[in-house]
């Protein structure tokens, strides 16, 4: 009977060291979010069209601002192909650094500097954003969280304006088109 | 558990003459198989059980014979096969002692019957405990058998018994065991995953406040949410796919909450619980809620150790 007893103190004592056991991570969760982010804007590149003049050479991702973005996009993306063009990712932490690339993605921090970053770059830079919406970003492409789910906005009016042709996959999938 | 072999001994030692002459015909192999017994020869006295059969045919019927051969095969069990959990000779004790008991019209050995039998039980019971205690993922099916076995026993000799705080403990543990086969392996062992949340609410069902499953299945669901995302979307994945599994992804975070909000009532001070709370609402983007627990912690980190 002794020895049940011992066992029986023992499975308590699994209980209570178990539950220390598997801590839930906030780190892992922030990197699950960047990993989506960045999937959603390889997804961009993927299905944008960009002007005859911008589908050679290498193909330019630049990340203003969020290293972690930048970090998870040039492990998972460098040298993929957008057509024939090879993927290169750029990082900018300040706004004078900013060169010209196909695609510029400016993060929530730095998006009081949208305004500057736009006349820093060409026209047909495809500009994503993460910010209240499209119309105070100024960008073509902008991400927002609706219902805790990550969406994404389409300036197709803009993007036309600028030669950057915006393919059904993303328009069928934006939470809204302007 | 040693008074209990006792009562068996004493029974062993002190009825047979009385009772060979009374319920059967007079078998001297018996009496030669009580001193088997008694001089401790355990595997002779195993092997002479079937001479006795054999020469005293009537004895199938005898309560005693089988109460002996319960007690004969458990002493194997224990001293010559060191209560091994492969040994055959707990069963055939098992057997034994039931088939006495079968017979045993006065009620003179079933008190002792059932003694050996709540023995072997809490050695089925051991076997589980001893593995699930390791929450060993290579041998836990042993622990499934062992733990039924033990049930199914004590259910024979105390129909009434309550398992549900041993069900509750094998339940929680088992729901431990399949989550860690599942970390071991995301992809491959991912059905794992449903039978830790069906033993986790197993669990639940017995005691809803159980906070220690309960936190358990709030981490799991929030780890399940996360593991969606990092492990089974490819980085290539279509925007549709994305979708779906950020759909997925949120569900189980949704799941997460209600048990990490109901111990977090139970235990507002518990640094573990606020921090997890902390991470739902940052995967639920829920930034509000998220700071809000964060400065919790914070508070939390910042008072002094109690004195308890």
């Amino acid at each position: 009977m002794k020895l049940n007893i011992k066992i029986a103190f023992l499975f308590s004592l699994i209980l209570v060291l178990s539950a220390g056991s598997s801590l839930a991570q906030t780190d892992a969760s922030k990197i699950a979010k960047i990993k989506l982010k960045g999937i959603y804007i390889y997804s961009f590149a993927k299905n944008v069209y960009w002007p005859q003049d911008y589908s050679t050479g290498d193909f330019f991702i630049g990340v203003y601002g969020d290293n972690d973005l930048y970090a998870q996009l040039n492990n998972s993306y460098t040298d993929k192909l957008i057509g024939s063009q090879k993927i290169k990712i750029k990082f900018f932490n300040e706004l004078d650094q900013i060169k010209e690339c196909h695609l510029l993605f400016v993060c929530e921090e730095k998006i009081k500097d949208i305004g500057s970053v736009r006349k820093n770059i060409s026209k047909q830079t495809l500009l994503v954003s993460e910010g209240e919406n499209l119309v105070t970003t100024g960008s073509m492409i902008n991400f927002i969280y609706v219902q805790s789910r990550l969406k994404f906005q389409v300036n197709k009016t803009k993007s036309e304006k600028n030669d950057l042709k915006i393919g059904q996959t993303l328009t069928k999938l934006a939470h809204s088109i302007i | 558990m040693k008074s209990g072999i006792k009562i068996l001994l004493f029974i062993v030692f002190t009825l047979p003459t009385a009772l060979m002459y009374s319920q059967t015909n007079y078998c001297p192999e018996f009496m030669l198989l009580i001193q088997k017994y008694k001089s401790k020869s355990y595997n002779d006295a195993k092997l002479y059980l079937d001479t006795v059969m054999l020469k005293c045919p009537d004895q199938i019927n005898s309560a005693y014979y089988w109460h002996l051969s319960g007690v004969i095969y458990y002493d194997v069990f224990r001293y010559v096969d060191n209560k091994s959990p492969i040994s055959k000779a707990r069963e055939i004790s098992i057997n034994s002692f039931l088939q006495s008991n079968k017979l045993d019209k006065k009620n003179k050995f079933s008190v002792h019957n059932n003694q050996g039998l709540s023995h072997i039980a809490t050695s089925y019971y051991n076997d589980a405990a001893l593995i699930l205690q390791k929450e060993d993922t290579v041998n836990y099916d042993n622990a499934i058998v062992f733990y039924n076995k033990y049930k199914e026993l004590k259910k024979k000799i105390q129909p009434d018994y309550d398992f549900s705080e041993k069900d509750l403990s094998y339940n929680h543990v088992m729901g431990n065991i399949y989550k860690y086969k599942y970390e071991n392996n995301k992809r491959y062992y991912r059905s794992y995953v449903d039978s830790s949340i069906i033993c986790y609410n197993r669990a639940l069902d017995i005691d809803s406040n159980n906070f220690e499953t309960l936190y358990a299945l709030g981490i799991l669901y929030h780890n399940l949410g996360v593991d969606i995302i990092l492990n089974d979307l490819e980085v290539d994945a279509d925007l549709e796919k994305v979708i779906i599994m950020q759909e997925k992804a949120i569900g189980y975070f949704s799941d997460a909450l209600p048990y990490l909000k109901k111990i977090h009532g139970f235990k507002p001070s518990d640094k573990q619980i606020v921090h997890g709370l902390a991470a739902v609402y940052f995967s639920l983007n829920d930034m509000e809620q998220h700071v809000k627990y964060m400065n919790v912690l914070r508070e939390l980190k910042n008072q002094p150790p109690s004195n308890k």
